[in-house]
């Protein structure tokens, strides 16, 4: 078949699979349900701790950066993946009074290690506006990862949108918002295609430079914030749904 | 009333303005939905989840005009999670229906390059499979695909390639099967 022919099959082969079919009626009631049974949408202003949780996640990388709009770099310097691993209770020795950290969820994700991250933000001059050492937290299950970030919550929520996040819910008071997006991890001297700056300033990309390879994946990311404390819970390819993260987040939020 | 105008009574609560985007868009959404994921009970579901989760996040779009490419990003977020959990609780024969169950949407193809076609393009993985249904069923062109799915044009030609690698692949194993089979009998 040549390339014409395949190309009209296609598009006829998709226009028969769907021919006739309609949304069923039951499904706008379906909607409503769903919608009055969990919160009013709502629009909330929060900083951009969406991208520099990724930036920290790449913790192989020595020193990266986020510019938010107002022109604060944010960055990480440095980690302690390489070369500390902490138990458990050596974490929760380290964790600053209030901050949570659960030794396992309801759904079968069990602490690893812990290690101490250290960050801060430079102006646009290169100036050091302040630095914080946080705690991250590995949990596994069945060989996947996933990422739990504490610190101090730096932000006053109020100078940054949303606009790149997917979803918010608010649990037990509190406002927690996801986001899932391509992550492209690319070498320290990748030079971005116009492209694909575009798309990261759109707030549709995230690259993190330091891979030795040139990768893509989907990264999950879930951020909030409880009694001075900023939570972050994310990681690569876990192949949950937003739910389940909400969920892992709901247990922390009432423990 | 214009998306944009629609969206902003959205956001300042009006759900009415909601009603008005669900049925300009409820069978778009569903139609992509049921081809992305190869069934209408899915397909169902995820159109669901897509239009509850636009209206608990509609305070974060900024420009309204984009409410369509928005409600299609969310869902194809969702249809690949699905896609993915699916996959590994079901085993992949069952997972695609392509029998002669009522929801399947295979049953409507009459010829055998269709169904070649069809059975090909779900042996792929699904960020392959929801370009390939944007590209040939919605029209859209790559660059607009691209801002929809929140890549870059070239990982959406990329993927294209891909797809129609493999599809030009399977019917040409297809079609050459009969040609072997008399040079070597």
């Amino acid at each position: 078949m040549d390339e014409m022919k395949m190309e009209r099959e296609m598009q006829e082969m998709l226009h028969r699979c769907a021919e006739g079919m309609q949304a069923p009626e039951k499904l706008k009631t379906r909607i409503d349900f769903a919608i009055k049974s969990g919160e009013a949408p709502r629009k909330v202003h929060r900083p951009f701790a969406k991208r520099l949780a990724a930036v920290v996640l790449v913790a192989a990388v020595a020193v990266t950066g986020a510019v938010a709009g107002n022109g604060i770099v944010a960055y990480t310097f440095g980690n302690s993946w390489s070369n500390e691993r902490m138990s458990y209770t050596e974490t929760q020795a380290e964790l600053t009074d209030g901050t949570k950290m659960p030794e396992s969820f309801s759904n079968g994700f069990v602490f690893k290690n812990g290690v101490h991250v250290y960050g801060g933000e430079k102006d646009e001059d290169g100036n050091v506006l302040r630095e914080w050492t946080n705690i991250d937290a590995e949990y596994e299950r069945n060989g996947v990862t996933l990422h739990l970030g504490t610190g101090e919550a730096h932000n006053d929520g109020t100078t940054v949108d949303t606009s790149t996040f997917d979803d918010t819910r608010e649990i037990d008071g509190v406002i927690v918002q996801y986001s899932a997006d391509d992550y492209k991890a690319v070498p320290a001297d990748y030079e971005p295609t116009a492209e694909e700056q575009a798309a990261v300033e759109a707030g549709d990309l995230q690259i993190g430079y330091g891979s030795n390879k040139i990768t893509e994946q989907e990264y999950q990311f879930l951020r909030w914030e409880q009694d001075g404390v900023s939570y972050t819970l994310s990681g690569f390819d876990l192949g949950m749904t937003a739910d389940d993260l909400f969920q892992m987040a709901q247990e922390i939020i009432v423990s | 009333m214009t998306d944009e105008q629609l969206v902003r009574r959205m956001q300042q609560g009006d759900m009415q303005a909601f009603d008005e985007l669900y049925e300009r868009y409820k069978n778009d959404a569903y139609r992509i939905a049921c081809l992305i994921t190869g069934n209408r009970a899915d397909g169902e579901d995820l159109t669901q989840e897509a239009f509850v989760t636009c209206v608990r996040s509609i305070g974060s779009l900024k420009d309204g005009s984009k409410f369509r490419p928005w409600l299609l990003r969310t869902l194809t977020r969702a249809a690949w999670k699905y896609c993915r959990k699916a996959k590994r609780e079901t085993p992949v024969a069952e997972f695609f229906e392509t029998g002669t169950s009522e929801s399947a949407l295979s049953t409507v193809l009459r010829t055998d390059e269709q169904r070649r076609l069809y059975e090909a393009m779900y042996a792929l993985d699904e960020k392959r499979r929801t370009v390939l249904v944007l590209y040939y069923f919605d029209n859209r062109p790559v660059k607009e695909i691209a801002r929809t799915l929140g890549v870059t044009e070239g990982t959406v030609k990329s993927r294209l390639f891909s797809a129609r690698r493999h599809l030009r692949q399977a019917l040409t194993e297809k079609e050459g099967k009969p040609e072997e089979a008399v040079t070597h009998g």
